[in-house]
C-alpha cells in the first residue's frame, strides 16, 4: 500500500502532469503535421513526402538553414570562449568588458535582426561610413551583407544575440571549476598553454555542450531572423514552410506539412542530444 | 615586452567587443529618433520623438502593445502556476522521471515555432478559437511552460527539503506548508520565472502569426509590419520598446541561463 502510494506520488504524478501539460500539445501539434503530411487534414493532397524529397529547393533551403545555424553557433561559441578567457579575471577592465558583452542578451530576436539590418544593409550605417571614407561611391557599391547568399547578416545577428548567453555560461563554469583545476594542472608542471588546451577548454566545452545544442536548434527554427535578413532564394527552412503553406494549391500545403515534420524531427533529435549531454539532470 | 603585447591585445579586443555589442543598439536608438535620415548622413539631423509617442497614441499601435502586455502577463502567470508544481514533482522523483520531464520540456522549447504553430493552428481552429487572443495565449503557453518547467526543475533539484519536513513534523498540513514555508522561500524563483515567462511570450513571432492568423496584432508583428512598409523609424522605436522590459528583467535571463541551459527567445 505504502509502496504503491509512494510510486504514484513520486513517479506517476509528475509523468502524468508532464504528459498532459507538455506532451499533449506537442503530440497534438506533431499529430496534425503527420495527418497533414498524409493528406488527411488541412486542405492537402497526399504524396507530399516523395515530392519534397525530390525537390531541390527543399534541399537548398535545408542546406542554407544548417549553414546559418552551424556557422552562427560556432562563431558565437568561439566568441564566448574568447571573451571568457580574455576577460574572465578580476582586473578593472574585466568586469566592464563582461557587462558590455552581455548587453544584447535580453534583446528579442526581432529587435536584434532589425538592428543588424540598420547597420549592415546597403543603405545602412556601415555603408554610410564607407561612403564617407570614399571606399565606395554609393549604396550599390557597398557589398551585399543583407539578403546575401552566405547569410552574413543573419549569422551576425545570431552571434550578437547568442554570444552573451554562452558567455554567461562559460563564466559561471570558470568560476565554479576553473581555478582549482588550473591550479592542480599548474602544480603538476603544465605550461599556461597546456592548461588552456588540455584542461580549461575541454572543461568549458563539456559544460557548454547542452547550451550549444540549444542555440543551434533555436537558430534552426527561428522565423524572424531569416524573415528580416535572409535571402529569398533559397529560403531558410521556416520561411519555406510558410511560403508553401500560404500557396494557393493543395499540393504545396501538403509539402508544407512534410517540411515542417522534417524540421520537427531535426529539433527532436537535438532535444534528445541535449538531454544526453546534460550531466546534471 | 610580452606583458605590453598582451595588454595591447586585450585593449584591442575590448574595443572590438564594445563596438560589436553596442553598435546595433545605438543604431536602433538613433533610427527611432530620426526623421528623414538620408544617405550618406552619419547621424540624424533632426531629433523627433513622434515614433515613440505613436506607440501609445496611435490606436493600432497601442492595441498591439496592449495585446502583447496582456498575453505576456497571462502567459507568465498561468505558466508559473503550472510549471512550479510540475517541476517540483519531477525533481522529487527518480532520475528517469526527471530526465523524461526535462526532455519533454526541452522539446516544447526546441520545436521550430513554425512547425509547432501549424499543428497548434489546426488545434485552435478545431476548438473554434482561431484568430482569437485566447487561442494565441494557449499557443504561447506551450514553449513558456517548457522554459519554466526547466527553471523549476533546476530550482527543486537543488532544493533543501528539511524546512518543509520540520513543518510537517510540527503538524502543518500540505496547504499550510505551501503557504507558510514553500511560497515565502520561493518568492525569488517565482518572480524570476514570471519575468522569463513574460519575455518568452513577449518576443514570440511565429506562433502569434500562425495561430492569430493575422487577426491578433502584437508588438513584434507590428514592428515587422512597419519594417516591411519601409517605416524604419517606427520599426526601430517598436524594436527598442520590445527590448525595454527585457533589459529591466536582465536578472531573469541570467537565472534562465543558469537553470535551463535553454535560450531566451
Amino acid at each position: 500500500m505504502n509502496t504503491t502510494s509512494s510510486f504514484v506520488r513520486t513517479r506517476a504524478v509528475p509523468l502524468l502532469l508532464a504528459g498532459a501539460l507538455l506532451g499533449a500539445p506537442i503530440a497534438v501539434g506533431v499529430g496534425y503535421l503527420v495527418a497533414g503530411a498524409l493528406g488527411l487534414v488541412g486542405n492537402t493532397t497526399p504524396g507530399g513526402l516523395s515530392r519534397v524529397l525530390a525537390d531541390g529547393a527543399v534541399l537548398r533551403s535545408a542546406v542554407l538553414s544548417l549553414w546559418i545555424a552551424s556557422v552562427g553557433t560556432l562563431l558565437a561559441t568561439g566568441g564566448a570562449l574568447a571573451v571568457a578567457l580574455l576577460f574572465g579575471g578580476d582586473r578593472r577592465l574585466d568586469g566592464v568588458a563582461r557587462r558590455i558583452a552581455t548587453l544584447p542578451l535580453p534583446v528579442p530576436t526581432v529587435a536584434a535582426a532589425i538592428a543588424v539590418l540598420l547597420l549592415l544593409s546597403q543603405s545602412g550605417w556601415l555603408s554610410r561610413v564607407a561612403t564617407r571614407l570614399t571606399l565606395v561611391s554609393g549604396p550599390s557599391e557597398f557589398p551585399a551583407l543583407v539578403y546575401d547568399p552566405f547569410a552574413i547578416s543573419v549569422i551576425t545577428a545570431v552571434v550578437w544575440k547568442e554570444l552573451p548567453f554562452l558567455l554567461l555560461l562559460a563564466l559561471s563554469l570558470l568560476s565554479l571549476r576553473g581555478a582549482s583545476l588550473k591550479d592542480a594542472a599548474r602544480t603538476l608542471g603544465a605550461t599556461r598553454w597546456q592548461v588552456l588546451r588540455r584542461v580549461t577548454l575541454p572543461m568549458l566545452l563539456r559544460g557548454m555542450w547542452p547550451s550549444i545544442i540549444a542555440v543551434f536548434v533555436f537558430v534552426l527554427g527561428s522565423l524572424e531572423l531569416p524573415l528580416v535578413l535572409a535571402p529569398s532564394a533559397p529560403l531558410a527552412l521556416p520561411m519555406l514552410i510558410q511560403e508553401r503553406r500560404q500557396a494557393l494549391d493543395m499540393a504545396s500545403h501538403g509539402e508544407a506539412y512534410v517540411i515542417a515534420l522534417l524540421a520537427t524531427v531535426l529539433a527532436l533529435l537535438a532535444a534528445v542530444a541535449h538531454e544526453w549531454r546534460r550531466d546534471d539532470a | 615586452m610580452t606583458v605590453d603585447r598582451g595588454s595591447l591585445a586585450r585593449t584591442l579586443a575590448f574595443i572590438a567587443l564594445l563596438l560589436f555589442a553596442t553598435a546595433p543598439l545605438l543604431m536602433l536608438v538613433a533610427t527611432s529618433l530620426a526623421r528623414g535620415w538620408f544617405y550618406p548622413a552619419l547621424s540624424p539631423t533632426t531629433i523627433d520623438t513622434s515614433a515613440w509617442r505613436e506607440l501609445f497614441t496611435d490606436a493600432g499601435r497601442r492595441d498591439a502593445l496592449v495585446n502583447s502586455v496582456v498575453l505576456g502577463v497571462c502567459t507568465a502567470l498561468v505558466a508559473t502556476m503550472v510549471a512550479l508544481p510540475l517541476g517540483r514533482a519531477a525533481a522529487l522523483s527518480t532520475r528517469a522521471v526527471r530526465r523524461s520531464v526535462a526532455l519533454l520540456a526541452f522539446a516544447a522549447v526546441a520545436l521550430p515555432p513554425v512547425a509547432l504553430g501549424i499543428g497548434l493552428q489546426l488545434t485552435v481552429l478545431t476548438l473554434g478559437l482561431g484568430g482569437s487572443l485566447f487561442g494565441v495565449f494557449l499557443a504561447h503557453l506551450v514553449p513558456t511552460l517548457g522554459y519554466l518547467t526547466l527553471v523549476f526543475l533546476g530550482v527543486f533539484t537543488r532544493w533543501d527539503g528539511r524546512l518543509e519536513e520540520s513543518a510537517a513534523t510540527l503538524g502543518a498540513n500540505g496547504f499550510t506548508r505551501w503557504r507558510l514555508v514553500l511560497l515565502p522561500l520561493l518568492r525569488r524563483p517565482i518572480v524570476d520565472a514570471m519575468a522569463l515567462g513574460f519575455l518568452v511570450s513577449w518576443a514570440q513571432v511565429a506562433l502569434t502569426l500562425l495561430v492569430g492568423g493575422g487577426a491578433v496584432r502584437t508588438l513584434p508583428l507590428d514592428v515587422l509590419a512597419m519594417l516591411q512598409a519601409g517605416q524604419d523609424q517606427r520599426a526601430a522605436a517598436g524594436a527598442l520598446a520590445l527590448a525595454i522590459p527585457a533589459l529591466l528583467v536582465l536578472g531573469a535571463s541570467r537565472v534562465a541561463a543558469r537553470n535551463t541551459s535553454a535560450v531566451v527567445a
